[in-house]
């Protein structure tokens, strides 16, 4: 039964529509990059390399806004749940089977985006190998995964999410917000901690450490200045981000089940 | 006549595309002066552009060059305005916070503020600052190295930055050459002899023995001046002046002979007692 939660979930995702209007999207910025590249002055493959690993980010973003959250929130608003409940799937598969679904949508994605980055990337070098500089094609691979990470983790979220508030906006809504913070409270912590403790209020110090310990640390997963400038990444600090963002979503994931399990539909 | 009546949509169409290509420049609100050069605090935009940081950061390099590519200097002194100047570094200054290892933003810096002579002291901290950063790059230590010793006159630093410059990948006997003559200029003529004689060792150990023919006659020149510099010294404290001339040291006894200049000039000794060579480091 989880096998086939997974495989449908994964079927509603390709079908949507929105996956079509997002790979184009990709695909227009990607064409963009090298036409972007004639304007730089030297660290041309640098500014590649931004340009197709956001590209990467910002439409697996909008994957997991648009299509994820849709694919669950619409069974919950619209009661379609049930169809899947009175067959005999448990609700704990039901969620893992949605959440696999999803992440195997996810990956399909980053893997066609990683092939797009690489050949965009390997066109730029063609173009301007003078100018490549120092561009890591092995960092920009693994960037890609762990932008796959990061989505994963925002998928769980999302799934938590739509289970707490059975509203697809305000989902949509709090898995945004939870991206934007995510991604900026390591430079908000850190802006807090180096600036004179008497301009800062302490209720706002205690904020700050609150909301970087419990939302998730989304600049973990950020690989783009390494894979843009070949800098030394430690893998002590990838294991940790890839246990760090799995083991988060796993978390996540076992409480949506605990919630959905002792959730009333009516 | 029903042919002709089809024509009427598209030529319809083309009349509002003509319209409307028209009237969207006229209808753009003109922003004021002020308002296009104001910028984002560094610390607001690290915030606000969340994993975008180095697409940010390309982006507010692209509008500094695309300004100084707009903007026109004042026609009686080829300068812009102060204001301007402000707005690019400010601008390149955010570029930089935001992806500090992005070398373009440094090349700008320099080539538009450093030879405009514009806050030279900040302007080349900052490419200083990003040549510690890329510590694979000869370029921006090469630039800092250039711009303290040609503007600033700050040998000890230009030394520094262009032994960097040398050390780094892509670095070459030019910069060793350079940094010769500074240390030479601070001085330090035997930081420039050590320094050379390292240079020209680590050279033939990795079979780039046939680069090296100028740093060797550079070195020779050193050496000479060196030894003429400690006859010099001796002279000084033996009779509390400068000796008319090298030949004075060598009549005196405290030169057995005047060094032979490779590079066909003679060595001098100037008005603030300096020994130079009329040829090479002058």
């Amino acid at each position: 039964m989880l096998r086939a939660v997974i495989w449908v979930t994964f079927l509603e995702g390709i079908r949507s529509r929105a996956v079509y209007g997002i790979t184009l999207l990709a695909g227009l910025m990607m064409a963009f990059t090298v036409i972007l590249c004639s304007m730089i002055m030297r660290d041309v493959g640098k500014v590649a390399t931004d340009f197709t690993l956001t590209t990467a980010t910002f439409a697996t973003l909008l994957v997991v806004l648009f299509v994820g959250i849709t694919i669950l929130a619409r069974d919950l608003e619209r009661k379609t749940v049930y169809v899947a409940l009175s067959r005999g799937v448990r609700r704990s598969n039901y969620i893992v089977g949605r959440f696999l679904g999803l992440a195997l949508l996810l990956a399909l994605i980053v893997a066609m985006l990683l092939f797009a980055s690489l050949v965009t990337l390997l066109l730029v070098k063609q173009m301007y190998s003078t100018f490549f500089g120092t561009v890591s094609l092995g960092l920009v691979a693994v960037a890609h995964l762990f932008v796959f990470v990061q989505m994963v983790l925002i998928t769980a979220l999302s799934i938590l999410y739509s289970l707490v508030t059975s509203s697809s906006f305000i989902t949509f809504m709090l898995t945004a917000i939870t991206w934007l913070i995510g991604s900026s409270t390591q430079e908000v912590k850190r802006l807090v901690e180096s600036t004179d403790p008497s301009q800062i209020a302490p209720i706002t110090k205690w904020l700050v450490t609150i909301a970087y310990y419990l939302f998730p640390n989304l600049a973990l997963f950020d690989l783009k200045s390494a894979a843009a400038h070949g800098l030394t990444v430690s893998f002590p600090h990838l294991g940790f981000a890839l246990l760090y963002g799995l083991g988060y979503a796993v978390a996540v994931l076992s409480l949506a089940v605990i919630l959905f399990k002792r959730k009333e539909l009516t | 006549m029903r042919r002709a009546s089809g024509f009427i949509p598209l030529i319809t169409c083309f009349c509002a595309v003509v319209l409307y290509l028209n009237m969207l420049p006229i209808a753009m609100v003109e922003r004021p002066r002020y308002e296009q050069l104001f910028t984002l605090p560094t610390n607001v935009l690290k915030i606000v552009s969340p994993q975008f940081k180095e697409v940010a950061a390309d982006f507010a390099f692209l509008n500094a060059l695309t300004y100084l590519g707009e903007a026109r200097p004042q026609s009686d002194t080829h300068r812009y305005l102060p204001q301007q100047y402000d707005w690019v570094l400010s601008t390149l200054k955010n570029a930089v916070a935001l992806d500090p290892y992005f070398i373009d933003p440094y090349n700008l810096m320099n080539s538009a503020l450093i030879w405009d002579r514009y806050k030279l002291v900040e302007v080349n901290d900052l490419i200083a600052k990003g040549a510690d950063i890329r510590t694979w790059d000869s370029f921006l230590p090469f630039f800092a190295g250039f711009n303290y010793y040609y503007f600033l006159d700050n040998s000890d630093k230009s030394f520094f930055y262009l032994k960097e410059a040398s050390k780094r990948q892509g670095g070459n006997t030019f910069y060793d050459y350079l940094a010769s003559r500074v240390a030479f200029k601070a001085n330090k003529t035997e930081v420039a002899i050590s320094y050379l004689e390292d240079q020209i060792s680590q050279a033939k150990m990795i079979g780039r023995e046939n680069t090296v023919e100028p740093l060797k006659k550079r070195l020779e020149v050193l050496k000479g001046i060196r030894q003429i510099e400690v006859a010099l010294e001796s002279y000084r404290k033996l009779f509390g002046k400068l000796p008319a001339s090298v030949a004075e040291l060598k009549t005196m006894g405290l030169l057995p002979t005047i060094p032979h200049e490779p590079s066909g000039g003679k060595y001098y000794i100037d008005s603030e007692g300096r020994v130079r060579s009329d040829k090479d480091l002058k």
